[in-house]
């Protein structure tokens, strides 16, 4: 009851024990800038990069010279939008109306250079619609970036049909794999994206560092302006130690996809199952099966105050989420869920919605306390005057 | 850790006086304009001493520890000493709400003055500085 279970690995994730090994160094006595390489201190530091970069490369099946570090997902995302915009003029930013804000913001950011945003819809379990992606790429567009995996729901993009849309038109693809890296696997030749974005701290990696992976051949803008670092596309002295340890919680993530799958998909369904079994005007949002990321459970409740559900959940011991509490005025209202429910018959009804994140961290023993706390949270939740008409109004 | 007091928790995970009172003296309802939710408050007023109130809501864990706060605080007052009660001293008897979560005390103020309100024009009994409060389906 009051430690606190952590089910919010969608959020971020506890740094993994490799991780921290490969950082200390870069932390304490190797210094040195990577850009002085004359001295072996300087050195050192190169040669950790590229190093580091040469593993994330391989757990992307990617070349090394494909990947660019960056701050994180948020820069990662915003360097592929606005980087593939400028070589477009008057072409079109074509995003799913699921994406990270990360991407539906820098998208914004580019009308007023001249590029227009085009938001394609999604199905209730919020797959991207290729048919109206196919007919927003009619029109002159710059960039198509459709996410691999949604952080809210779980959906896992069926992301053929999206390279194929794109590349017919031949128009840049990127993907924000923030969510899916080193939880399933990712093979950049086989998805043929042109741009990548992943973000270390949601695999167990530190915060503030991540990477963009650029096909070669791929013409795009720098973002950061200044040394020559990056190549002179993100400019500033490197992450050293950020970067050595996304390179070891990665290596260490991507080798423990096919364990951890098995073990946090039958977590996961166990929770869903139970949501679907015993909650009534409950929903589960987003795709089920390979469709959904292993450790993910997001379900509304109709008539249900989305803060109180929050607090009720907090209270109970367990970190969970709203999908995204600060993100428009309303509790509980999200842009991904509203989007899924576009055209359910419970769209526009009041509900609250929770994300439960279930990570490498995470024991049976934790999803046996949150089922056993379950009832007595969504008895009090359905205590309520809207519920409460509802019913009424049923006729029950 | 949630940005609660332990009053405020106390409050919402076992409040008081949650429930409905069949043939009120008095009921009124409101709602936030701020995030939508609503709250509705009932009071038995005998002479003119409220003896019990009781509260239903749509609303998150802070609407609920103040309804259930301001519903303590108002029985044994008369209805003119209830008229007086404010949200922030509701928010004070909880030992503080997190600023985002004030506005939420103000449901609580403002169903009790709605109820308070009901009382008057049934009973006619005048309650100086109260009003006619907003029509919850207007916002
Ligand atoms: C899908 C997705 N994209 C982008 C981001 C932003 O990543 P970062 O926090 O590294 O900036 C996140 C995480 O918040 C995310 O879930
Ligand atoms: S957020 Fe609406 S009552 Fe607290």
């Amino acid at each position: 009851m009051n430690g606190q279970i952590y089910f919010d690995n969608a959020s971020t994730t506890r740094l993994c024990a490799e991780a921290l090994d490969a950082m200390m160094p870069h932390l304490t006595e190797c210094y040195g800038n990577p850009s002085s390489k004359k001295y072996s201190l300087g050195a050192d530091a190169r040669s950790a990069l590229e190093k580091a970069r040469e593993t994330v490369a391989a757990a992307l099946n990617a070349e090394p010279d494909e990947i660019y570090f960056t701050s994180g997902g948020t820069e990662s995302n915003n360097w592929a939008i606005s980087g593939a915009a400028q070589k477009t003029p008057g072409g079109a930013v074509v995003v799913a109306a699921t994406e990270h804000h990360a991407v539906l913001k820098a998208a914004a950011a580019q009308k007023k250079f001249g590029h227009e945003t085009v938001i394609v819809p999604v199905d209730g379990l919020g797959f991207t619609d290729t048919d109206a992606l196919r007919a927003a790429l009619e029109k002159k567009a710059a960039v198509v970036s459709v996410m691999l995996a949604n952080n809210e729901t779980g959906t896992v993009t069926r992301f053929g049909p999206i390279e194929q849309a794109a590349h017919e038109r031949g128009v840049l693809l990127h993907t924000d794999a923030v969510q899916a890296a080193g939880h399933i696997p990712i093979d950049v030749k086989k998805l043929n994206a042109d741009m990548l974005s992943i973000s270390a701290h949601k695999f167990y990696g530190p915060k503030g560092v991540g990477a963009l992976y650029i096909k070669r051949g791929t013409d795009i803008g720098p973002f950061v302006f200044g040394g020559s670092q990056e190549r002179g596309g993100r400019a500033g002295t490197e992450n050293v130690a950020g970067i050595a340890g996304m390179a070891e919680a990665l290596r260490t993530a991507a080798a423990k996809i096919p364990e951890e799958t098995e073990r946090l998909c039958a977590l996961r369904d166990r929770i869903i199952g139970y949501i679907k079994q015993n909650i009534p005007h409950a929903y589960i949002n987003g795709a089920e099966g390979a469709f959904r990321l292993p450790g993910n459970v997001n379900f509304s409740m109709l008539y249900v105050e989305g803060d109180y559900m929050l607090d009720l959940f907090t209270q109970s011991g367990f970190c969970v989420s709203s999908g995204s509490a600060c993100t428009s005025g309303l509790p509980g209202s999200s842009h991904v869920i509203d989007a899924l429910y576009a055209h359910s018959p419970h769209r526009g009804t009041v509900k609250g919605t929770a994300r439960i994140t279930l990570g490498r961290y995470n024991t049976e023993r934790e999803a046996d306390a949150l089922l056993s706390a379950l009832p007595e949270i969504v008895k009090k939740l359905r205590d309520n005057l809207l519920y409460e008409e509802f019913i009424k109004s049923q006729g029950k | 850790m949630s940005g609660y007091t332990e009053k405020v928790v106390k409050n919402f995970t076992n409040p008081q006086n949650m429930g409905e009172i069949t043939n009120p003296s008095g009921v009124g309802t409101v709602g936030s304009k701020q995030c939508g939710d609503i709250m509705r408050m009932f009071l038995t007023v005998e002479g003119d001493v409220i003896t019990d109130a009781k509260f239903k809501t749509f609303g998150c864990g802070a609407a609920v520890a103040s309804s259930s706060m301001a519903t303590q605080m108002v029985i044994g007052k008369t209805v003119f000493e209830a008229m007086e009660l404010t949200n922030m001293q509701v928010v004070e008897a909880l030992e503080g709400l997190p600023p985002e979560k004030i506005h939420c005390s103000c449901l609580a103020e403002e169903a009790l003055r709605a109820a308070l309100w009901d009382y008057s024009q049934k009973s006619g009994v005048t309650i100086p500085g109260l009003s006619a409060p907003d029509d919850p389906a207007d916002m």
